[in-house]
């Protein structure tokens, strides 16, 4: 690599490094904590967990975090944990111990769904909103009252790195088709017989779904279109204006799955949204007017995090990282 | 924290590994085409060959059938509790069952056909439960 190459290289990764790490207004953590947790309320709120006790132990696989466990738990055990998975969200919506009960939601959620899939199939329904949520189990609470009008870096890193985790995962997604089909995933009749095969799935019906998979410029659109999509994720998502497109972007490929094959990627568009909309805001503004991120403060900045003090400003100033860089990636 | 769980996916994917939550995000990364490969399980009873199939649809449930590609692997008497697992939920009284049978199946969707084809069926391997 030529010495030019590298200190441009080297410039991109500190400008990188900036934006990442840069102070951010606690009211964002606040928000994207509340949302994640909500998402998780809503997952385990709206599943029977006891199946998983239905589950005969010869036919429980145990390839994941919760293989340590021998036995099957009882019914009663399963929605004791859902309850007090329930309990983490409510604490956590009402700012009330938010930090400890998004880790006891997190966690409940983890152990149920890890033991949901416990069956030898690999099921990547929740995967993204457990894997996203991880960033923020370390951050801390905001000091009250006046946790909305702080900013710092103990607030700024975790609701962007819960950002660079749902970019890398969507990349992913897309690195690993290109890795194990190359450009035949898109260039051939491979989205029409994923159509054709799934169609049973399909909660309006097969013959519509045949009929589309009978398009092979329609199919290959769509193919392609997804797999742009996911490869292009991290570009989506370091751009402030392009995280809502990208919100949208990806429910209308999820919905599109659900349409034709029946498969419910809700959660990865409902996470996409708890991460990426609040992103998507100037770092003065509050999502829905405050009402994730309750009170308003005096204005104190915290400029190296949660335990160091900084010069006053106002609240709504322009955030640092957009300073120091000159661009959007922040927030 | 960022670089690291950033890290920890980028090596996960890379080598493969599937330690849920840990996967390696391969989603329809196969390219598919018309002709399909199953496994089945079908279970010789007293009134004729039934395809062994969880009654609860629920995922935890439907979805151990996923294991069957471990029964030929599995030990005799691993086998035997696995496809007794089966057969009840699937609701089929062991005592019933002479033998079950592992089948893997290959079939084709024709040009312009809306119902597959079954082209070959072989038997893998039989259990008595």
């Amino acid at each position: 690599m030529s010495g030019a190459a590298g200190s441009s290289l080297r410039r991109t990764a500190l400008a990188v490094d900036r934006a990442l790490l840069a102070p951010g207004p606690a009211h964002r953590l606040l928000e994207v904590r509340t949302l994640l947790a909500l998402v998780i309320g809503l997952r385990l709120a709206t599943r029977d967990w006891t199946a998983i006790a239905r589950r005969p132990a010869a036919l429980t696989d145990h390839g994941n975090v919760m293989g340590w466990l021998a036995l099957t738990p009882p019914a009663w055990l399963l929605v004791a944990v859902q309850v007090a998975g329930l309990t983490g969200v409510a604490l956590v919506v009402a700012h009330r111990r938010g930090r400890a009960g998004f880790v006891l939601a997190w966690c409940t959620y983890t152990a149920l769904t890890a033991l949901w899939g416990s069956s030898g199939k690999v099921l990547h329904n929740d995967v993204l909103t457990v894997t996203v949520a991880v960033a923020l189990l370390l951050a801390a609470d905001p000091p009250r009252p006046a946790r909305t009008a702080l900013r710092g870096s103990a607030w700024g890193w975790p609701p962007r790195a819960a950002l660079a985790t749902l970019a890398t995962v969507y990349f992913l997604t897309g690195a690993q088709k290109l890795r194990h089909s190359g450009p035949e995933w898109v260039f051939s009749d491979n989205m029409s017989w994923v159509l054709r095969q799934g169609a049973g799935g399909s909660p309006f019906g097969a013959r519509w779904v045949q009929t589309i998979a009978d398009q092979p410029v329609l199919t290959q659109a769509l193919a392609g279109g997804a797999l742009a999509l996911e490869l292009t994720a991290p570009l989506w998502l370091a751009i402030r204006v392009t995280r809502i497109p990208f919100v949208l972007a990806v429910a209308a490929m999820h919905g599109s799955i659900w349409v034709f094959l029946g498969l419910d990627y809700s959660a990865w568009v409902l996470t996409a949204a708890a991460v990426a909309v609040p992103l998507a805001l100037r770092p003065d503004q509050r999502l829905l007017g405050g009402v994730l991120s309750p009170g308003r403060g005096t204005g104190r900045r915290l400029g190296t995090g949660a335990g160091g003090a900084g010069a006053p400003v106002p609240d709504g100033a322009p955030g640092d990282e957009e300073r120091r860089t000159g661009v959007t990636v922040g927030q | 924290m960022t670089y690291g769980l950033v890290l920890a996916l980028l090596l996960t994917a890379a080598v493969e590994a599937e330690l849920w939550p840990f996967t390696a995000y391969r989603l329809f990364s196969e390219v598919r085409t018309g002709t399909t490969v199953s496994l089945d399980l079908v279970a010789a009873t007293t009134e004729g060959d039934v395809v062994v199939r969880p009654a609860d649809r629920d995922a935890p449930l439907a979805t151990t059938t996923r294991q069957y590609q471990d029964l030929a692997g599995a030990a005799p008497d691993r086998r035997q509790e696995m496809v007794t697992a089966w057969l009840g939920l699937a609701g089929i009284d062991p005592r019933t069952v002479r033998s079950v049978r592992l089948e893997r199946t290959v079939r084709t969707l024709p040009a312009g056909a809306d119902q597959w084809v079954e082209r070959s069926r072989e038997t893998v391997l039989d259990v008595t439960p």
